[in-house]
């Protein structure tokens, strides 16, 4: 299987009146055809920014790219002219934004705002375009979707809008999907029903799906690979299994410890991560985590440790993790 | 009684059909504004004037022969009288003040509703590319509105009217200068607060054009306000007309303007009272029933307001 995405040394920082805002600082990774890559990390960790990165969508200025190139099938985004990135946005990269209602505009028809995409990637007349999305809106589980997609978005629950906004993401067959915490905003019954929907456009297609996510139950039941984000960089990466049986990075230990078991004893306190993520514009120095980290020494606050290879899949940003 | 269950239809959709039927927020508006009286009973006193002023002075002129420019000297300024059918009397000259009320009313109206307009479709568009592109352009673009507003109005009006020869045209070209600027700063703030929203990220994201973005999701979602200030704007656009036809710089006689009729009545007051009377009540129920109006229009539009 080909590459279909890599991202090298992505640098995105947004430029503010007094400081400078290091959402992104120095992320590279690899996405192959047909994979699901889970990306975790706190709020705040610059998981959106990045996905809107992939995209060129982060608002030029206050945004601006200091360095870094993303290679998606043999395009550079960040080159790209903007009729080649219209054509590349909605087509072969779509998005599913994470709050479904506030993601359709108000104003038109569910039917309106899917046929705009058909109309304008594939050229398609209104009543062809009609006919696929209605397909697609049935696909997705909408009932009686030939009416329903005559009625505005404030006519649908918040789970059916999200099905809507994924049914828009998928009317061109991607190649690629970024889901931006998709599931966030929704109920656990809806969030496993929309899960399910896109693990099986996944199968059926082979779109490439980029799941963000803070929640790490969904990235174990959803990706083969995960990366874990901390202030703008890779703190760890792996796959799902590693990273859930034998993670090396106190980051990625901290996460997981503070979800709650069923086999924890009642009564049992839970255990969060202390303190709040960085400030982004004032970072501490050496590793970004040291002032939280149970395990710093001296060394993680002198410099930024190097890239630990514990095996080929496996990778993490510790001084004190040994390969 | 509770129903029996065996009575349900399971296949049926819950709330059967009419729960499929899609209903925009414009018909929302529509049915908050049907059920506020004061503004229906407002629409139609409207409505009975718009349609008065469009056919009454034809069918005057029909029946009785009358225009607003025809004399009976002999007749002189009388009361208003049934017989000769005259219910607003006649002025100085024996003109049927009905016929140059109505005839000066659809003027105004025609004067108040394209100006209007005008500074609504040109207010919105440029309010709208403004706020759109931000930065460098948006600054300019509200420097230009700035400037205009500073610029005094009414000295902007004379030289327009002595440069130029007085006519209805240069009267909306005077009124129209100065009525967008306001809807272009309101259009701007909306656009502003709007295009940080999550459906016109997801709008590019899908690979809309700037234009698209524009026309399809950031006007149709600012014309709420747009509306309710056009509906506001029309009276005080018939309002500006008055004055500068007080002032003898709108309309010109013979034509009559509802502010002409009211500068001649101001005159004669004190010797013929319904010269300036019957203009009063015309223009004052005209503009009384728009105000009301557009305020039914604010609350049906106001979200706020939105139930359920």
């Amino acid at each position: 299987m080909g590459k279909i995405l890599s991202v090298d040394d992505l640098r995105i920082y947004f430029k503010m009146d007094t400081n400078i805002v290091k959402a992104v600082d120095g992320l590279s990774f690899d996405l192959d055809e047909g994979e699901i890559l889970g990306v975790v990390g706190e709020s705040g960790s610059g998981k959106s920014v990045t996905c809107l990165g992939l995209m060129d969508l982060n608002p030029q200025p206050p945004a601006y790219y200091p360095s870094g190139k993303i290679e998606f099938r043999g395009t550079n985004i960040m080159k790209a002219t903007k009729e080649q990135l219209r054509k590349i946005r909605g087509n072969e990269i779509s998005m599913i934004f994470q709050d479904p209602m506030s993601s359709l505009n108000p104003f038109l028809t569910v039917e309106t705002q899917l046929c705009e995409v058909l109309i304008e990637h594939e050229g398609m007349s209104s009543d062809q375009a009609r006919k696929k999305s209605i397909e697609m809106l049935a696909k997705v589980g909408i009932p009686s979707p030939d009416q329903r997609i005559k009625q505005y978005p404030h006519q649908f629950s918040g789970g059916m809008r999200q099905r809507v906004m994924i049914a828009m993401a998928l009317l061109c067959r991607p190649k690629l999907l970024i889901a931006d915490e998709p599931t966030t905003a929704l109920d656990v019954t809806i969030q496993a029903q929309i899960l399910e929907l896109m693990r099986e456009l996944n199968r059926e297609y082979g779109t490439s799906i980029i799941l963000i996510t803070h929640d790490l139950g969904v990235v174990a039941g959803m990706s083969e690979r995960a990366l874990v984000m901390y202030a703008g960089k890779i703190v760890e990466r792996a796959s799902t299994k590693d990273l859930f049986e034998k993670p090396q990075h106190p980051y990625t230990h901290a996460l997981l410890k503070s979800i709650p078991k069923l086999t924890d004893v009642k009564g049992k306190s839970l255990d969060p991560i202390p303190g709040l993520p960085p400030d982004l514009s004032n970072l501490p120095t050496g590793c970004s985590f040291h002032p939280r980290c149970s395990r710093a020494v001296e060394k993680c606050k002198e410099s930024y440790p190097e890239v630990v290879t514990l095996d080929p899949t496996h990778k993490a940003s510790c001084w004190e993790v040994n390969a | 009684m509770a129903t029996p269950a065996q009575n349900i239809d399971l296949n049926k959709t819950p709330s059967g059909s009419t729960l499929l039927e899609g209903t925009s927020l414009w018909k929302d508006a529509w049915q908050r504004l049907r059920k506020n009286k004061a503004a229906v009973v407002c629409g139609f006193i409207v409505l009975f004037l718009i349609i008065a002023c469009a056919i009454g002075p034809q069918l005057l002129d029909w029946i009785f022969g009358y225009t607003f420019e025809a004399q009976d000297l002999e007749y002189g300024a009388k009361g208003p009288t049934l017989a000769p059918f005259h219910p607003f009397g006649t002025d100085f000259f024996g003109r049927d003040l009905l016929t140059r009320v109505l005839v000066g009313g659809r003027i105004s109206l025609k004067v108040g509703l394209i100006a209007a307009s005008v500074a609504a479709i040109v207010g919105t568009i440029y309010g709208a590319v403004s706020g759109f592109f931000g930065g460098k352009i948006d600054d300019g673009m509200m420097r230009f509105v700035d400037v205009l507003y500073a610029l005094p109005y009414m000295f902007l009006v004379i030289i327009l009217v002595t440069i130029f020869e007085k006519s209805e045209s240069l009267l909306f070209v005077a009124l129209g200068l100065v009525g967008w600027l306001t809807t272009a700063r309101i259009v701007r703030g909306q656009v502003l607060s709007l295009k940080e929203q999550d459906f016109i990220q997801a709008a590019r994201s899908i690979g809309a054009r700037s234009h698209s973005i524009i026309f399809r999701h950031l006007i149709p979602n600012t014309l709420g306000p747009v509306i309710v200030y056009f509906t506001l704007t029309v009276p005080t656009m018939i309002l500006q007309e008055a004055f500068l036809s007080f002032l003898g710089l709108g309309i010109q006689p013979p034509n009559p303007s509802l502010g002409t009729l009211m500068n001649d009545g101001a005159n004669q007051m004190l010797v013929y009272w319904w010269t300036i009377v019957f203009p009063g009540i015309f223009m004052s129920l005209l503009l009384f029933s728009l105000n009301f109006l557009g305020d039914g229009v604010r609350d049906a539009l106001d979200p706020k307001m939105r139930k359920g």
